[in-house]
């Protein structure tokens, strides 16, 4: 008895299916005392409908086939013929195609660095119609010019 | 295939799920299932076994979206308690079945339960249906026996004094 109760408080403190199948295995199905706290398969049978109470079920072949029916037709709605992949395979291929052609057409495009418009450029500084007396200076690490211009006298 | 099983599918579907209405739809959507899934059945295991696993997780899934219907519900009453006379529209599907000893066993112990009783599995072949190991099917069904076992005794005693 003392051995039953140990067994059964082993089994509820851990969880675990192995463990609990193998205190199961090892000493609930051969023992006598602890079989007689489950329920028998004939006091189990009697608490359960049984096939004969399940009554009259002449309406459950009609509804299923209705049900099949309605999937078939739906299905039939939304499935491809077989050579309806090669269709569609062939049609895509054809628009890839024609992109291509079109795009190769049409004038080619500035690229977005040759869009800039063209760099300040100074060829040279004139001032009263004169060429100046120009100086750049650049600092050290640096990008910025510095553009120093005097009249040449 | 639906004569056969019709009543087979049925009484497991009604001592699982306990009300005709849910027991009805359980089945239909399994014969619905199972033939339109033929092509994908191995001829070289059990058909009675491929036909309870689905039955059998149609109905856990009919029991788990009820449960989760009836404590949203339960949520919804205990927030509006002046509404009490309202009803969740399911209620009436709801009538029970079978005994209400059954309705403390998990769902799974419940599937366990009738497999063994009213289809005689063993527990490999109630872990082929539940799609787990045998030695967890035993303990399935070990902890419904005693769960049982335990209310008809509590329900002899308060009888017997009652």
């Amino acid at each position: 008895m003392f051995r039953c109760q140990m067994v059964n408080f082993l089994f509820s403190i851990f969880p675990f299916k192995i463990w609990q199948d193998f205190l199961l295995q090892k000493h609930i199905q051969n023992c006598p005392a602890c079989k007689e706290n489950l329920a028998s398969l004939e006091e189990t049978k009697s608490l359960l409908i049984q096939e004969g109470e399940v009554g009259g079920l002449e309406g459950l072949w009609p509804k299923v086939k209705l049900q099949l029916t309605k999937e078939k037709r739906k299905e039939r709605l939304f499935r491809l013929p077989r050579w309806g992949w090669a269709v569609g395979a062939a049609c895509l291929l054809i628009v890839i195609i024609l992109g291509i052609w079109f795009y190769q057409l049409s004038p080619p495009g500035k690229t977005p660095e040759e869009d800039i418009t063209s760099p300040f450029q100074i060829k040279y500084i004139r001032i009263y119609d004169k060429p100046a007396r120009t100086y750049f200076f650049q600092p050290q690490d640096s990008n910025m010019i510095i553009i120093w211009a005097e009249k040449n006298i | 295939m639906v004569d056969t099983y019709k009543t087979k599918a049925m009484a497991l579907a009604l001592n699982m799920l306990g009300n005709r209405e849910d027991a009805e739809d359980a089945c239909q959507e399994t014969f619905i299932r199972v033939y339109s899934n033929l092509d994908k059945f191995d001829l070289q295991s059990s058909f009675r076994n491929w036909f309870y696993t689905i039955l059998s997780n149609r109905c856990l899934d009919l029991l788990r979206k009820r449960r989760r219907f009836f404590s949203f519900f339960k949520k919804m009453k205990e927030e509006h308690t002046d509404n009490t006379s309202t009803q969740p529209h399911s209620s009436s599907r709801s009538q029970p079945l079978a005994p209400k000893i059954l309705e403390d066993l998990s769902p799974k112990e419940r599937v366990t339960l009738c497999l063994w009783a009213s289809e005689g599995y063993s527990s490999t072949e109630i872990g082929q249906v539940m799609k787990c190991s045998p030695s967890t099917a035993r303990v399935l069904l070990y902890k419904a026996r005693k769960k049982i076992k335990s209310k008809m005794e509590k329900e002899n005693v308060s009888l017997s004094n009652g």
